[in-house]
């Protein structure tokens, strides 16, 4: 009897108060975010969720709150998930820069949603540390575009440096097609991101890996008939596939350079060997193909890490 | 001393200007000619920025930047989604530049260069950001009138005014023709506007004769020069570096910081603080490429000996050992 007791007693001893706020996207997807608050509530002692318009950031000499309702965002939880995509990017900089002021766990940064929030700047600091990717360059005057197409050569894929969902993805096969479509790109008045087009073994194909902690997730993504742009928003179809090595290594070394501890990076084959194109801040957890199985991982994950934090800071 | 060769000397430095127009800003790269250094000017527009595998690189019309010892950048905000990429890359090359990483996403976000300056301990006037508008009247509560109302859309500030009451706040929010992204509401603080300008631990400033009214629009012609006091230029220099430039102008009114900005309007303070700020800013990027030139000497000086102790016996049968513990 005395044995039993005391199992109870450790059991309860071992079990921390933990709780969890999620910050969301102001456009954020309703089943995505009823499912990761249940699972979160099952997991955590308390959990909540709140869309980023819905925060106040307030400074005054005495320093900074991050406000709702009565809350006091940065101290009274344990674990913030901030889910932004580059629509919320204002508000979204200044709040991750709040949330650095929390002793909360964390699993993102404002410097990581800068850089995912930028094609061009992804790509340059992975690649400067040896990760495989895409010949890209950033320009602002298309009137010095020669020394871009010094470097790529035809065809090219221009990207808005900003775009999401295969919006602002153009395919430009050579000179003529560029001269016209620069007139356009010049009233946006933003830079240009060019990439050499990548010739896949599998056109339409990519493979996308969510990293959580040390753990790689692989899904193989088909695109709609004719499209040659794998975004699933635009129609296709998406599986779990066994990943090699390389590519855990790749999606593992990319979330590690970058700081994430939970993001999704996307490859795609180039000519048999495998090439980042674009790191995801918020991936969606896919749950049309795969179910809730990333938002279980997600809500495991910080609840594993809230707890080490917490000791941490103990 | 053996090894060190420090670059001290003037005539072997090799510093870019760059900017947008030539006019503004070729008064520092004639400056840094008077004091011996090899300047040249180049627009912003010239660059790009390319990404290969294992390296990147900054391309112009002038060739690759590598062979600068510094680059002065005085280039307007909007530019940050260029600029951040490529000081990465310069501060990777060990070039000096008045601007740091991080400075032009801070610069070119408002609420994020509020948020900044007050986790840097930097005073600004009391402030609340938020997304949403409804019960506007209750989450402004904490502030007091008059406030200065900003509406953010996408990537920018949209519109600004100074209202009075809830009622004109109530308007102001009324006439927003789109739905917004985000609101500032920051106090607007009565007072005569100081402008300072940092170089380095240098401050010049220009005080408005007028308590700023209807606006915070600052017109430094119509200002006097001013000198700073010790309090006073502690927080304009920390502002400053908070955000992340050695060279920056901010404005503050009653020692709060209402703005800081990369660009240094050269004609404006040269007329009324009877100066010649090239000239310091010159001083101090020569000053800085001597510092980065002793510290780069210092580590080439490290890889020198690595690189000699390597060519000897000893160090052969060292690096031996140690490669078959590795494996
Ligand atoms: N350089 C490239 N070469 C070939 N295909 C590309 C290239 N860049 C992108 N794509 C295709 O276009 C799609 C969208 O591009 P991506 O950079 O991921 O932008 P988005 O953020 O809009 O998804 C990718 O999933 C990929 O299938
Ligand atoms: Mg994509």
């Amino acid at each position: 009897m005395s044995s039993k007791k005391i199992k109870i007693e450790k059991k309860f001893a071992l079990k921390e108060k933990m709780s969890i706020v999620i910050i969301g996207s102001k456009k954020f997807k309703q089943s995505t975010v009823n499912a990761m608050i249940s699972e979160a509530q099952e997991v955590f002692d308390k959990a909540m969720f709140v869309t980023i318009d819905k925060i106040q950031i307030i400074t005054t000499e005495k320093g900074l709150t991050l406000k709702y309702k009565d809350q006091n965002l940065l101290t009274d939880y344990d674990v913030i998930y901030p889910r932004f995509s580059s629509n919320d990017f204002l508000l979204g900089e200044a709040i991750l820069k709040a949330i650095e002021t929390s002793k909360a766990y964390n699993p993102l940064n404002l410097k990581s949603f800068q850089i995912t929030n930028h094609k061009y700047y992804t790509s340059q600091k992975l690649s400067k540390e040896g990760v495989p990717g895409i010949l890209s360059t950033l320009l602002i005057s298309p009137k010095y575009i020669d020394l871009v197409i010094k470097e790529i050569g035809y065809p090219i894929v221009m990207k808005l440096i900003s775009g999401f969902a295969g919006k602002g993805v153009v395919l430009v096969k050579d000179k003529g097609q560029m001269n016209s479509l620069l007139d356009t790109v010049h009233l946006f008045e933003e830079c240009i991101c060019m990439q050499k087009f990548v010739k896949s073994k599998n056109p339409g194909t990519d493979v996308r890996c969510y990293v959580t902690g040390d753990e790689v997730t692989g899904i193989m993504r088909i695109a709609k008939k004719g499209d040659w742009r794998s975004n699933l928003s635009r129609g296709g179809s998406a599986k779990i596939i066994e990943m090699t090595q390389e590519i855990k290594k790749i999606a593992l070394t990319s979330a590690k350079i970058l700081n994430m501890d939970i993001c999704a990076i996307d490859l795609m084959d180039n000519n048999g060997k495998y090439v980042v194109i674009e790191v995801n801040f918020m991936p969606g957890p896919f749950k049309k193909y795969i179910g809730n199985l990333m938002i279980k991982k997600w809500i495991k994950f910080l609840y594993k890490k809230g707890i080490e934090n917490k000791k941490k800071i103990k | 001393m053996l090894f060190c060769q420090i670059k001290t000397n003037v005539i072997n430095m090799k510093i870019l200007v760059v900017g947008e127009k030539k006019k503004n800003v070729f008064a520092y790269v004639k400056a840094l000619r008077e004091k011996g250094a090899e300047a040249k000017y180049l627009r912003i527009l010239k660059f790009v920025l390319v990404s290969k595998h294992n390296k990147s690189f900054i391309k112009t019309t002038i060739g690759l930047i590598d062979k600068y010892d510094a680059i002065f950048i005085q280039s307007r905000t909007s530019l940050g989604p260029f600029i951040e990429p490529m000081l990465e890359q310069i501060e990777e090359k060990k070039i000096y530049s008045n601007c740091k990483i991080g400075s032009y996403y801070n610069s070119l976000n408002e609420p994020l260069q509020n948020v900044t300056l007050t986790t840097n301990g930097i005073s600004c006037p009391n402030s609340i950001i938020t997304g949403n508008e409804k019960n506007i009247e209750k989450i402004i509560e904490r502030l007091n009138f008059p406030i200065l109302a900003k509406s953010i859309k996408g990537k920018e500030i949209q519109q600004s005014m100074i209202v009075n009451t809830p009622s004109e706040l109530n308007v102001f929010i009324k006439s927003m023709k789109h739905e917004m992204d985000g609101y500032l509401f920051k106090e607007f603080i009565k007072g005569r506007i100081i402008s300072c300008l940092v170089i380095g631990n240098k401050v010049f400033a220009i005080e408005q004769t007028k308590e700023n009214n209807d606006s915070q629009k600052i017109n430094l012609m119509k200002g006097k020069t001013y000198r700073v006091r010790d309090d006073e230029k502690e927080i304009v220099i920390s502002a400053a570096n908070a955000i992340g430039y050695d060279i920056a102008q901010v404005d503050i009114i009653n020692k709060k910081v209402i703005s800081v900005s990369p660009i240094i309007p050269l004609q404006e303070f040269n007329k009324i603080c009877s100066e010649n700020i090239e000239k310091y800013v010159a001083d101090f990027l020569i000053e800085k490429v001597k510092l980065q030139g002793e510290k780069k000497s210092y580590k080439d000086d490290l890889k020198k000996i690595r690189k000699a102790f390597s060519k000897t016996l000893f160090g052969r049968l060292f690096s031996k050992k140690k490669k078959t513990v590795i494996e």
